[in-house]
């Protein structure tokens, strides 16, 4: 695997822009189910999205060594995750595109509710399957469900970051503010356990793919808790700030991802068992 | 279906390091981007000699680099399941890399796609060996094509250094009969 950290930047940009850009298209499509928005202040949010979604996807072809090869990503969509990604995330800019002609041609048309909350569906399930790509066998850090659920998360606060920001009624305030502290407490909570896992993990130095990143994985995931605490305190602050907030939140947590990649390599192997080697000759020496 | 293997004997190998010239020759890579590679094994009990390990892709049973590919580039020959990379494919995504275990998956700066061993397939069509295991002079290397499952077991999975994959079940053993057989110390 390529050593270099710099290889995963586009990856850290692409995986933080595009679930944002889906939590902006959800929270605008449960505003719009909830009837909190008018078309204008829809349309911005719309606009937003499918900005973030563009950067994304010039971010991410960036990491290919090929970007003109990029359509035949398509031909295993029926054994891999990234196809499937591709897949759902093609579909998700498709019918946002499709939502913000409905939404300057015909915003009454009761059609653009039902894309919305497609467009929405589809956002969730593509944050969803971005984790998944990297729930690989061989990748000790990103195993199960947990390292997962970061693109989820990621979509869901600012999902309901915008919803807050839409609502007027007090009582669906208080309500969609508890699923955002929730959602916030429920990211720090996976990142004490990513923090974790990773400070078991780093015990084994030689199976880390970036040993010289160790402390900024651990300050990214560490960092996490007083920056979630803080955006606890500025919930009432101008939209901007929070939003500001949640976005390092999420940068983070991709770094700390990416960073913490870990896995068994011969090299790898074979340093741990001449480390083990070492350690019984050593004892023995010791008993002797 | 008929399988080919890579069986190595480490107590036979010093480390010339003639299968990875040989590879790159054959494949006209560059020295930097080597699909073979020789690692120095630890040392093992009763043996002060320094041992190595040749190994390039091991053409798993299970290839997670297959399921992982994006762009159907990696592909499982069906005649003899040697797993084979098509480079005009390629996109360049090194996924492929990530979910290898045995770190055998090379990135190819000059043609910006990844590179890996394709057991000399070329060759072996032509009634050939692979060209590192012709070129391996002490014998370590050799070269096993089997018809039968239970002919797999008349080798050692693993032994110190290297580690069986379960999942993926890569066709490399190793020699059981070793002058100084690592895989005592690994019982």
């Amino acid at each position: 695997m390529q050593e270099k950290f710099s290889h995963a930047i586009p990856l850290i940009l692409f995986t933080t822009l595009l679930p944002v850009a889906m939590g902006l298209e959800i929270g605008a499509a449960l505003a719009v189910c909830t009837g909190e928005i008018n078309t204008s202040t829809l349309r911005p949010i719309l606009y937003w999205s499918g900005g973030f979604s563009i950067l994304a996807a010039v971010l991410v072809s960036l990491h290919l060594g090929r970007p003109t090869k990029g359509p035949t990503s398509l031909r295993g969509v029926l054994h891999s995750c990234l196809s499937r990604e591709i897949v759902f995330g093609g579909c998700f800019a498709g019918l946002l595109f499709v939502s913000i002609v409905v939404a300057h041609t015909a915003p009454e048309n009761s059609l653009l509710t039902v894309l919305l909350v497609c467009t929405g569906i589809f956002g969730l399930a593509t944050s969803f399957v971005i984790g998944r790509v990297y729930d690989l066998a061989t990748q000790l850090s990103w195993r199960g469900l947990v390292p997962s659920l970061g693109s989820v998360l990621a979509s869901l606060l600012t999902a309901l970051l915008i919803l807050l920001m839409l609502n007027r009624d007090a009582e669906q305030i208080t309500s969609v503010r508890n699923y955002f502290y929730l959602v916030l407490i429920l990211d720090a909570f996976f990142s004490v356990m990513k923090l974790q896992n990773y400070l078991h993990l780093k015990r084994n130095s030689n199976i880390l793919t970036y040993p010289r990143y160790q402390t900024l994985v651990i300050l990214c995931l560490g960092g996490k808790l007083p920056l979630a605490a803080i955006v606890l305190f500025v919930m009432q602050k101008p939209f901007l700030i929070t939003f500001s907030l949640i976005g390092l939140l999420i940068v983070l947590d991709r770094i700390a991802f990416y960073a913490s990649a870990a896995r068994r390599t011969p090299r790898s192997n074979i340093a741990g068992a001449k480390d083990q080697r070492m350690q019984a000759a050593l004892n023995s020496k010791a008993n002797d | 279906m008929k399988q080919h293997f890579f069986v190595f004997d480490p107590s036979l190998c010093f480390g010339c390091q003639g299968c990875v010239a040989a590879c790159i020759n054959v494949n006209h890579i560059k020295g930097d981007q080597q699909w073979r590679k020789v690692f120095k094994l630890p040392p093992h009990h009763g043996n002060h000699d320094t041992m190595y390990l040749s190994m390039a892709c091991n053409h798993c049973e299970n290839p997670p680099c297959v399921q992982a590919c994006p762009a159907n580039a990696m592909q499982v020959r069906q005649a003899d399941g040697i797993v084979i990379l098509d480079q005009d494919r390629c996109l360049g995504c090194r996924y492929c890399q990530m979910a290898c275990p045995f770190d055998a998956i090379v990135w190819m700066e000059d043609t910006k796609t990844v590179g890996k061993c394709n057991m000399c397939c070329e060759r072996l069509d032509k009634g050939q060996e692979p060209a590192c295991v012709e070129t391996c002079f002490s014998g370590a290397l050799q070269f096993v094509t089997l018809e039968t499952d239970e002919e797999k077991d008349d080798w050692l999975k693993e032994i110190i250094g290297f580690d069986h994959d379960k999942e993926a079940k890569p066709r490399l053993r190793f020699v059981k009969d070793l002058k100084n057989n690592p895989s005592e110390q690994k019982k």
